[in-house]
């Protein structure tokens, strides 16, 4: 198949175009903006048969999209920061309607004040609002992971966020295989078109209810996000078969014989996989792990990742940061591996406000942590370094 | 360690003149010349008229770092009034290149600015204005860097860089190709011991 240059967010408005998606809706909001732009301009074309429809803000957007999911229309939006924050309420409410939405969201950091800068506290700010997130690395990933999104929130009806890095991916031309539609076709059918909203069949919808059938509500959401992991892993293969390509929950290289394991989300994977065998030379065997799935957590698959005894430190790199508290990837992982067989000690990167991640200062934080300036510090800051 | 071929390329332009659109095109020559490449741009604002930058680098393995450019190989300036030498050449590697866009003012003193680094110059906005490429009173420079820094890299032919171009422009396309082809072919280096 011939390799294409495209950004990451070209990658997603052709991802949406492929998937056939039936309504979008969207404001407009840096780093985001392009792809809604290019799907806008696609619709205008007549190359999109989709609805596209423009609303006053984010909220609207979601909530617009919201009344297509409950019409069985298959939805997307994309957004950033502010705008994914506006949007909070309904989030909630797409999950526990269980609406098969599917969003990008393009890590932008929260002002005050303004930023551009891809700080990821945007979305781990979403964290419990019971939507699948998948944090992607590069360009072909976005793509690909857009077309999974689709077919594991209609198979689960569980919305789900697909989430990358403000301008490092998001404006970022790179080599991408685009796939034909055929492909997409066979691997995503279109939507069954359940509709809860029928002028046939009127009804209530979501009507007050007490907490024992509300707590019902929520262990059943809780329970299908339990079984996404197993769900992804056969969908993978599924996509293997017909794209030739697939991604593993969790990247992981080298952790066989790692003594000190760099873990990290986004792209800020690829700058540590480009460097890792450099950075073995030094100290000690570096191991590598990005978080892909985010939420539900595949703490399964991690703790068995990072289980080896001779893994004595792990370095989490955190662009985002939950003040008074620390990196949320770093505070997921020590949660995680209490009571497993992992005998490390975790130490945190910390890059919120969107600090770069060069090869430089990746090597002076693990000088930090085990070089002759050995630091106990909680936390090292990148902007410190 | 990603491979040592690996290059980096800094572009400086303002808003609107189009630096984004000549990295993104020169990723595209790049590929077409068998690397992987990545171009972006300055994480900013977008504004008409102020200073921006963009990036390109390419390397023959697809695992390249992903952070910004920061000791570029080569430093583009569509605009030798925009920035002083200090924002220029920051970084810029002790062997490398720096293209300017100049009818020949100031060469002397950006040739000493320059160092050991090699200068290159092409009168891009006479070009851009002959080829009829200007906007709001700013001639359009970005195609004749971009076939400047194609020839300066050693990227490709002429040829090669014309059909790259082909349907990767969209207004202008025919007017953009031929300043690409006369910054490929005017773009000349200005050696230390030049006398003017």
């Amino acid at each position: 198949m011939k390799r294409k240059l495209m950004n990451g967010n070209q990658a997603a408005a052709l991802a949406v175009k492929l998937a056939r998606v039936q309504v979008v809706s969207a404001y407009p909001i840096t780093p985001q903006t392009t792809i809604v732009e290019d799907l806008a301009d696609m619709w205008a074309r007549g190359t999109f048969p989709g609805e596209y429809v423009s609303v006053e803000s984010e909220y609207s957007a979601m909530a617009y999209l919201i009344g297509a999911a409950y019409a069985g229309a298959r939805s997307f939006t994309a957004t950033s920061c502010q705008g994914l924050a506006y949007m909070h309420e309904l989030l909630h409410w797409a999950s526990g309607a269980r609406l098969p939405i599917v969003m990008v969201n393009v890590n932008r950091s929260m002002g005050a004040p303004w930023s551009l800068e891809p700080d990821q506290t945007d979305s781990l700010s979403q964290r419990d609002t019971g939507w699948i997130q998948i944090y992607c690395a590069d360009v072909q990933e976005i793509l690909d992971t857009i077309l999974l999104s689709f077919r594991l929130a209609e198979e689960s009806r569980i919305p789900c966020m697909v989430v990358y890095d403000g301008f490092s991916l998001s404006h970022t031309y790179e080599a991408v295989e685009p796939p034909e539609q055929e492909q997409v076709d066979a691997f995503l059918p279109l939507p069954p078109g359940e509709a809860a909203i029928n002028p046939s069949n009127p009804q209530n919808i979501q009507a007050v209810t007490d907490s024992r059938y509300l707590s019902r509500v929520r262990q059943e959401l809780h329970l299908t996000m339990e079984k996404v992991p197993e769900a992804i892993k056969k969908m993978e293969n599924e996509f293997y078969k017909i794209f030739g390509r697939s991604y593993p929950l969790v990247e992981s290289i080298g952790l066989d014989d790692a003594e000190t394991v760099i873990v990290t989300a986004g792209s800020m994977g690829q700058t540590v996989k480009s460097v890792l065998p450099s950075l073995s030379s030094v100290h000690s065997k570096k191991g590598f792990l990005r978080f892909r799935l985010f939420r539900p957590l595949p703490d399964e698959d991690i703790a068995a990742l990072l289980g080896n005894a001779q893994i004595k430190k792990v370095l989490v790199i955190d662009r985002n940061l939950s003040a008074g508290a620390g990196g949320i990837f770093a505070q997921e992982l020590s949660a995680l591996l209490q009571g497993t067989s992992f005998q490390g000690e975790i130490f945190q990167l910390n890059l919120s406000g969107g600090v770069d991640l060069t090869p430089d200062l990746l090597n002076k934080a693990l000088e930090k942590i085990e070089g002759a300036e050995k630091s106990r510090d909680k936390i090292i800051w990148g902007v410190d370094l | 360690m990603y491979t040592k071929d690996m290059v980096e390329v800094r572009i400086h332009g303002r808003g609107g003149q189009g630096a984004v659109l000549a990295a993104s095109l020169a990723a595209e020559v790049a590929f077409r010349s068998g690397y992987y490449p990545q171009a972006f741009p300055f994480f900013g604002a977008e504004k008409r008229g102020a200073p921006v930058a963009a990036f390109l680098r390419y390397s023959s393995s697809l695992l390249m770092p992903r952070c910004r450019i920061y000791e570029p190989f080569c430093v583009v300036l569509f605009d030798t009034k925009s920035l002083p030498p200090e924002i220029v050449l920051d970084g810029l590697k002790e062997k490398g290149k720096l293209l300017l866009n100049t009818a020949g003012e100031n060469v002397s003193y950006w040739r000493k600015a320059a160092g050991e680094r090699k200068l290159y110059v092409v009168d891009a906005s006479h070009i851009a204005v002959d080829c009829g490429l200007i906007s709001s009173g700013m001639p359009l420079v970005s195609s004749v860097m971009l076939g400047a820094l194609v020839k300066i890299l050693d990227l490709t032919s002429l040829e090669v860089l014309q059909e790259t171009l082909q349907g990767k422009i969209s207004q202008f396309e025919k007017e953009n190709i031929e300043c690409a082809r006369q910054g490929y072919e005017e773009v000349k280096e200005v050696f230390q011991d030049a006398v003017f």
